[in-house]
């Protein structure tokens, strides 16, 4: 689900990273003390991620939401989430060019 | 003494993460209508865009730019990550807000730092220049981010040398350069003073930062009491405040939150509900960092930028955000014409720690209603701040 505002879009001229909340499926490596997401699905479509760029942790309440930055393969920019609470996964920005 | 501001932070952030928007213009800010940049990046500065500037009037004058909704998480997590390598350098390393630091290099030895009888402050300072070339090559390297520094006498003149070259800049100034570089200049340039405090300074016939260093003091105090001594000493490049450093804490000396409105508002039920929203986070703040405070006061911007704040001193000092809420709902009643406004805000100062003044209230009258707001502090804090959400605020 596209997060909807009075933003403007990429379709009207305008660039901008597009809020979304959709749940995906992610295939993940721990170690070392650390998750680093390999590959997530989105809409049946495989993302595979060339990079994380950076990580954060958001707190609400006790439970913690983790957050990625990944570039793909395609070169694509991603944040997804992944709440511990209760282990789900949410893709929440992309940025698409062209 | 050293000031570090992170370049552009928020966009930077925005554009480490994303590699893609390397070189395109950036602005980070509120996604509403009325939102403001928060930060854009040195891409977006030749348009004419600013922070502070309505988001509306950066999209207008730069169409291309990239909007990143801003995310304060992100900008902490990073945050600390520069304070961690700022750390590495000297433990007196004051967090002056979430872009900033002060440190103070007096007490660290270092290559080339001059014997303990140099009395050249030049000589002092530039002995310096080293060490903030390391820190900024270590938080580019550390972090991915760039920095500027100012090297000074003291934290004032610091804060003043890092704006004069940005960014990845590093200035130095002793006090002799920093009279030689700003006494010719309007007294806006300095740190601290606004719009209206260059007009009531005009009205005395100080335009430049030199006049006003020279101006008779008494004169000063008279028109601006306590903040004419300040701007004078700031005028002249006096400061005495140390660093104070991350590990002893900064004494927090108001606690508050304001809102810009999605659109104008002259409802008056609507604008108490905005101010028990923000009398709510108030309160919640004050109990987490164990504060209580006497001054309640309430800011509010109508549509035409035109700002007001008004303030009431209770008996006592409080951190419940119910009689926070009646006094600011009393000032707006009693200070608002019902012209539309665009921003409201409360805000709570004269804060003393609670831990003091529970000792002697623990069996007061108010121990019902403190354990009442202790209940839903632990609810929220297990559970998030939108688990309990006061009905009032659901309008």
């Amino acid at each position: 689900m596209v997060h909807a505002n009075s933003f403007p879009k990429a379709s009207d001229g305008y660039f901008m990273i597009e809020s979304i909340h959709d749940p995906i499926e992610v295939i993940t490596m721990f170690g070392n003390g650390k998750m680093r997401p390999i590959r997530f699905r989105w809409k049946n479509k495989i993302v595979k991620v060339a990079k994380v760029t950076g990580d954060w942790v958001r707190h609400e309440g006790q439970n913690k939401i983790h957050y990625f930055a990944l570039l793909a393969d395609s070169s694509d920019y991603y944040e997804i989430c992944y709440n511990a609470k209760d282990m789900t996964w949410q893709l929440t920005r992309v940025w698409m060019e062209g | 003494m050293l000031h570090l501001d992170m370049d552009s932070f928020f966009a930077s952030v925005e554009e480490k993460l994303n590699p893609r928007l390397k070189g395109k213009p950036i602005l980070v800010g509120g996604t509403e209508r009325r939102g403001v940049v928060a930060s854009a990046n040195y891409a977006a500065r030749p348009f004419g865009i600013h922070a502070g500037m309505p988001m509306a009037e950066a999209r207008r004058l730069c169409p291309h730019a990239v909007f990143v909704e801003g995310n304060p998480q992100k900008y902490v997590h990073t945050s600390l990550q520069f304070l961690d390598v700022l750390k590495s350098f000297t433990p007196a390393v004051e967090p002056f807000s979430i872009d900033e630091a002060f440190l103070d290099l007096t007490q660290v030895p270092y290559p080339g730092r001059p014997s303990p009888e140099e009395r050249d402050p030049a000589v002092i300072l530039d002995s310096a220049i080293p060490v903030a070339h390391a820190i900024q090559r270590a938080v580019q390297r550390r972090v991915g981010l760039t920095a500027t520094i100012g090297i000074a006498p003291n934290k004032y003149i610091a804060k003043m040398a890092s704006g004069v070259q940005k960014p990845r800049g590093l200035t130095v100034l002793t006090l002799e350069r920093y009279r030689e570089r700003f006494w010719e200049r309007g007294v806006q340039e300095l740190w601290g003073i606004g719009e209206k405090t260059k007009e009531a300074l005009a009205k005395l016939g100080i335009r430049t930062i030199g006049q006003l260093a020279k101006f008779p003091r008494e004169f000063l105090t008279y028109h601006f009491g306590l903040n004419g001594e300040r701007m004078q000493e700031a005028a002249l490049g006096r400061d005495e405040n140390p660093v104070i450093p991350y590990y002893e804490g900064v004494p927090v000396k108001s606690m508050g939150h304001e809102i810009t409105l999605s659109e104008d508002v002259s409802d008056k039920e609507a604008l108490k509900a905005q101010l028990l929203r923000l009398s709510d986070m108030v309160g919640r703040r004050l109990r987490a960092d164990g504060y209580l405070g006497r001054i309640i006061s309430v800011k509010i911007r109508d549509s035409k930028f035109r700002t007001t704040i008004r303030q009431r001193a209770l008996p006592e000092v409080v951190d419940d955000e119910h009689e926070i809420f009646h006094t600011a709902a009393l000032l707006l009643e009693e200070h608002w014409d019902g012209r539309p406004l665009r921003l409201i805000g409360v805000s709570v100062s004269g804060l003393v720690s609670a831990a003091g003044h529970y000792q002697h209230s623990l069996f007061g009258q108010d121990e019902h209603r403190r354990k009442l707001l202790e209940a839903v502090d632990s609810l929220r804090d297990r559970f998030g701040e939108t688990s309990l959400v006061k009905a009032g605020v659901l309008r």
